[in-house]
C-alpha cells in the first residue's frame, strides 16, 4: 500500500464527487436563485434541521431514560451502551449493504485499475471512503448519549478523549464487521446471489431494528410524553435482559466504560487500531481477487434456458418493466423498495418478537367498540403505504440514462403514467391486501372496503403524482453510487413529508366528524370532492414538470 | 427533407459559439456526412438535431415536422457516440423495449430484429446481458435499435469507433441500402475514406461555422486542387478556416 496514492485516489474522489457541496446543492431545492427561492431555501433547512434536531433530542432523551433505569439497575453505563447497540446495528446493517457497490463496485474504479494503482492501493481508500460516508450517522445517533454521560459523569479530562474515542473510532467495528462479511459471503457465494442475499437480509434486520428501536423507546413513556417514563414498567421488561446483554457482549460494555476511565479507554482504542489493522490486511490481500469475482456476477450471460419470445407491449407496459429493471440494476434500489413494499409484515413480526403485540391485542379488545376504528385502521395502513421513496428517487433513479428520454417518441404523460402505475402495482396492492387482511381480523364489516379501496388507491396515486413531480423537479441524474440516487436524495424526504401531509389532510376529514359537530355528511362530501380534483391537479402538476425536464 | 437554418448555440459561461449560425438542408435519399477537427461543432449539432439540446436560433425540421415533437422523433433513428444502455436487459430485451415504445408490430419486430441482428452478426449474442457486450457489440445493437423502428431519418455520430473491419464494411452497406429506399442519413465521423466513398454530400465545420458544403467534387473545386483527397481538402479548409 502506497500512503501517496491512497490519498491521491481519496482527494480525486473527493473532487470528483464533492459529497459536501452536492449534499448542501440538493438542499437548494428551488432552482434559480430569486427572492423565492433563497425563502424556500431557508424555509426547507429550518424544516430539515428541526426534523434533526428533534430526532436528536427523542434520542437523547431515550438515551437518558436508559441511563436513569442503569442507575436502578446497577448498570451506571447504560444510556451510552445502548447508543453503542444502536449505533453499531445502525452502521453495521447499512453499510453491509454497501461494501461491495462502494469497494468493489464503484463506476470509477474500472477507470482507476486501468491506472498505477493497486488493489491494496484502492481496498484502503475504499474502507476510508466507506467510512467517511458512514461517520455522519455515528455522530447524529451517539452523540446525545455523550451529552447523557455528561450529565451523568460531569466533565473531565478522560471524558473528553474518551468521548472523541467514540466518536471516530468506534465506527471501525460495525464497518469491520460488514466489509468482514461481504469478503466471506462473496467468496463462499462465488458471488453467485450474493447481492440478493446482500440486500434483502439486511433490509429485513435493519427494518426489524428501527421497529425494535422505536417500540422500545416509545412504550414506556408516561402519557406519550417525551419527558415522563414507568421505570417500574421498564425494569420489569427489559431488566434481566440488559443485564445479561451488558455481561455478554463485551465489546459494547467496555465502549460504555470508555469515558470514565483511561484503561478502558487505551483497550478500547488498542482494539480499534488491531481491528483495523486486521481488516485493512485482509481487504487489501484480497481485494484483486473479491474485485473480479464481484464484477464478473454483474456481467452473466444468460443460457439457451432463458430465451423467450417476448410479445408486443404497449408504451406504458415497456416503460413500467423498464422500470424495474432499473431497480434490479442497484442492490441498493431492491434494498428500499422491497423494504417499503412488506413494512406492515415486518412490523407484525417485530411486535411478535417483543410482546408487544399481546398488549396490541388487549387493546385493540377495548378500541375495536370504538365508533372510528374502521378510519383509524384505513389511516395506519395508509400511513405505512405512503411513506416510501419509490416515485419521489424515479426519475433520479434513471441517472445519466434519463437523457433516453428525451429521444423516445413517448409523451410526457405516458413517462408519468407508467412510472404512477408502477407505484400503485407495487405499494397500492400490498396495501389493499394488508387493508383487507386487517379488516377481516378485526371483524370489521367489509363494507367499508367500498370506501376504503378507491380512497387508498386515489390518495396512494396522488402522494405518488406529487412525488413524481417533486423528482422531475430537479431530479439527482449525476450519482456515482446508487445510495446517492435513493437513500441519500432529498427528494426521498420531501416526497415523505408530502405524503405525510396528504395522510394529515385525511385523517383530520375522515376524524372531525367524531371529535366536532361537523356532520359525517359534509366530511365525507369534502373528502370526494377534494381528493378527485387533487388528484387531476398533482397528476397534471406531475406531466408538466415531466414534459419540462424531457425538453430541458 | 432535413432543414436546419440559422441554427446558433452557445454553451453557458462558453466564450464563442459552439454552433454559429448553421443552415443546410438534406434531400431524401441523401447520406450528408458531417466532418470537423474535435470540438467543431458536430457533436452539438447532432444533440441539436436529435433534440437532446435545445438551439438558441434557428430552426430545424424534418419533412415539415419540427424537432422534439413526437412525429419527428417517430420518424428519427439516432445512434449516440457513446450508446447507453441498461445494462440488465439482454440485447433482445433492449430491442423489444425500443419496438414497444415506437409501437412496432409483433410481425415487422420479429422480421426487424432477426435481419438486422443477422446483417450485424449480432443474432447469437442478442440473448446475453448488454453487461456483457463489447463496445463494437454494444454499437451495432445500438445501430439495430435505431433502425428496428424503420425511421426515415437516420442520425449516427461517429458509428464506425469501435467496429471491427467487417461490421464497419457491414454498416456502410446497411447505410447505402437505407438511403436508396429514400430516406435520409446524417453522420459525423473522423474516418475520412467512409466519407469520401459513402456520402453524397459532405459538411465542413470548424469553430462552430460551416467551411464547406456540396459533394466531394463540389469540395474540390472549392480548394481549388481537382486531384486533391478528401484528406487533403480537409486539412487545407480547416487550417486555413475560411468560412464559406
Amino acid at each position: 500500500m502506497r500512503a501517496a496514492v491512497v490519498s491521491t485516489l481519496l482527494k480525486a474522489y473527493w473532487v470528483g464527487n464533492k459529497p459536501v457541496r452536492t449534499a448542501l446543492e440538493r438542499l437548494s431545492f428551488v432552482r434559480g436563485g430569486g427572492k423565492k427561492g433563497k425563502v424556500a431555501h431557508v424555509l426547507m433547512t429550518i424544516l430539515l434541521l428541526a426534523v434533526f434536531g428533534y430526532f436528536l433530542v427523542f434520542l437523547g432523551l431515550n438515551y437518558y431514560a436508559y441511563q436513569t433505569l442503569g442507575f436502578i439497575l446497577d448498570l451506571p453505563h447504560l444510556g451510552v451502551f445502548i447508543a453503542c447497540l444502536v449505533s453499531f446495528f445502525s452502521l453495521f446493517l447499512l453499510s453491509f449493504t454497501s461494501v461491495s457497490s462502494l469497494v468493489y463496485e464503484s463506476k470509477d474504479i474500472g477507470m482507476l485499475r486501468a491506472l498505477d494503482v493497486q488493489g491494496s492501493d484502492l481496498a484502503i481508500s475504499r474502507l476510508l471512503i466507506l467510512y467517511g460516508y458512514h461517520l455522519p450517522l455515528h455522530l447524529f445517533l451517539f452523540s446525545p448519549a455523550l451529552v447523557v454521560a455528561l450529565l451523568s459523569e460531569g466533565f473531565s479530562l478522560v471524558y473528553l478523549v474518551g468521548s472523541l474515542a467514540l466518536l471516530l473510532v468506534y465506527p471501525v467495528f460495525p464497518l469491520a464487521l460488514s466489509v468482514l462479511l461481504t469478503m466471506l459471503f462473496a467468496s463462499l457465494s462465488r458471488s453467485k446471489r450474493f447481492s440478493l442475499f446482500q440486500q434483502v437480509i439486511p433490509m429485513l434486520l435493519f427494518f426489524v431494528l428501527i421497529i425494535l428501536a422505536s417500540t422500545t423507546m416509545t412504550r414506556f413513556m408516561v402519557d406519550e410524553s417525551l419527558f415522563s417514563v414507568d421505570y417500574q414498567a421498564m425494569q420489569a421488561s427489559l431488566g434481566a435482559l440488559l443485564a445479561r446483554l451488558d455481561s455478554s457482549l463485551v465489546l459494547f460494555s467496555l465502549a460504555a466504560k470508555v469515558t470514565t476511565k483511561f484503561a478502558y479507554l487505551l483497550l478500547f482504542l488498542l482494539s480499534g487500531a488491531l481491528v483495523l489493522l486486521a481488516i485493512g490486511c485482509i481487504t487489501a490481500k484480497t481485494y484483486d481477487r473479491l474485485y473480479f469475482a464481484l464484477t464478473r456476477s454483474t456481467t452473466s450471460q444468460r443460457g439457451p434456458h432463458r430465451v423467450a419470445k417476448l410479445g408486443a407491449r404497449g408504451p406504458v407496459l415497456a416503460l413500467m418493466k423498464r422500470e424495474l429493471v432499473i431497480i434490479r440494476s442497484q442492490s441498493a434500489f431492491i434494498f428500499e423498495v422491497v423494504g417499503e413494499m412488506f413494512i406492515p409484515l415486518v412490523l407484525l413480526v417485530v411486535y411478535a418478537l417483543t410482546g408487544v403485540l399481546d398488549e396490541l391485542s388487549v387493546a385493540l379488545m377495548n378500541i375495536q367498540t370504538f365508533a372510528f376504528l374502521p378510519e383509524l385502521l384505513f389511516l395506519l395502513m395508509l400511513l405505512m403505504a405512503s411513506l416510501g421513496m419509490l416515485s419521489s428517487t424515479s426519475v433520479s433513479r434513471q441517472g445519466k440514462m434519463f437523457v433516453l428520454d428525451r429521444l423516445y417518441p413517448v409523451a410526457p404523460e405516458v413517462f408519468v403514467q407508467a412510472k404512477l402505475f408502477l407505484h400503485l402495482v407495487l405499494f397500492g396492492v400490498p396495501n389493499l391486501i394488508f387493508l383487507s387482511i386487517s379488516v377481516f381480523a378485526l371483524r370489521i364489516s367489509f363494507f367499508h372496503l367500498v370506501w376504503m379501496v378507491p380512497l387508498s388507491l386515489s390518495t396512494l396515486s396522488l402522494i405518488a403524482a406529487l412525488q413524481l413531480a417533486i423528482d422531475y423537479y430537479r431530479p439527482n441524474l449525476s450519482w456515482t453510487t446508487a445510495q446517492q440516487a435513493m437513500k441519500s436524495n432529498l427528494n426521498g424526504l420531501l416526497g415523505m413529508l408530502v405524503a405525510l401531509a396528504c395522510v394529515v389532510v385525511i385523517a383530520v376529514l375522515l376524524l372531525l366528524p367524531y371529535v366536532s359537530p361537523v356532520p359525517h355528511a359534509l366530511a365525507y362530501s369534502l373528502l370526494l370532492l377534494l381528493f378527485p380534483l387533487s388528484l387531476i391537479l398533482s397528476y397534471r402538476l406531475a406531466v408538466r414538470q415531466a414534459s419540462l425536464a424531457l425538453s430541458r | 427533407m432535413l432543414q436546419i437554418s440559422h441554427v446558433r448555440k452557445r454553451y453557458a459561461n462558453a466564450k464563442r459559439n459552439a454552433v454559429d449560425d448553421l443552415s443546410l438542408t438534406i434531400g431524401e435519399g441523401q447520406i450528408f456526412g458531417f466532418l470537423g477537427p474535435n470540438g467543431a461543432g458536430k457533436s452539438t449539432t447532432i444533440k441539436m438535431l436529435v433534440g437532446l439540446l435545445k438551439s438558441d436560433e434557428g430552426s430545424i425540421e424534418f419533412e415539415g415536422m419540427q424537432v422534439q415533437t413526437p412525429s419527428y422523433k417517430r420518424s428519427l433513428g439516432y445512434v449516440a457516440d457513446e450508446p447507453y444502455f441498461y445494462e440488465k436487459m439482454s440485447g433482445y430485451e433492449h430491442l423489444c423495449f425500443i419496438a414497444d415504445l415506437y409501437g412496432v408490430d409483433q410481425r415487422t419486430r420479429d422480421e426487424q430484429i432477426d435481419s438486422l441482428s443477422q446483417t450485424l452478426l449480432l443474432k447469437s449474442n442478442l440473448r446475453d446481458e448488454i453487461a456483457s457486450y463489447s463496445h463494437g457489440m454494444k454499437q451495432k445493437l445500438a445501430i439495430i435499435a435505431a433502425l428496428l423502428p424503420k425511421p426515415k431519418l437516420l442520425i449516427l455520430d461517429e458509428p464506425m469507433v469501435g467496429l471491427d473491419p467487417k461490421a464497419a464494411y457491414l454498416l456502410k452497406t446497411l447505410l447505402g441500402d437505407f438511403a436508396k429506399a429514400g430516406n435520409t442519413v446524417f453522420f459525423s465521423t473522423h474516418v475520412l475514406e467512409v466519407a469520401q466513398s459513402l456520402c453524397d454530400t459532405l459538411g465542413i465545420i470548424k469553430e462552430g461555422k460551416l467551411l464547406a458544403c456540396g459533394s466531394f467534387s463540389e469540395l474540390r473545386g472549392n480548394g481549388n486542387a481537382k486531384d486533391a483527397t478528401l484528406e487533403q481538402l480537409f486539412l487545407e479548409l480547416t487550417e486555413e478556416g475560411s468560412v464559406q
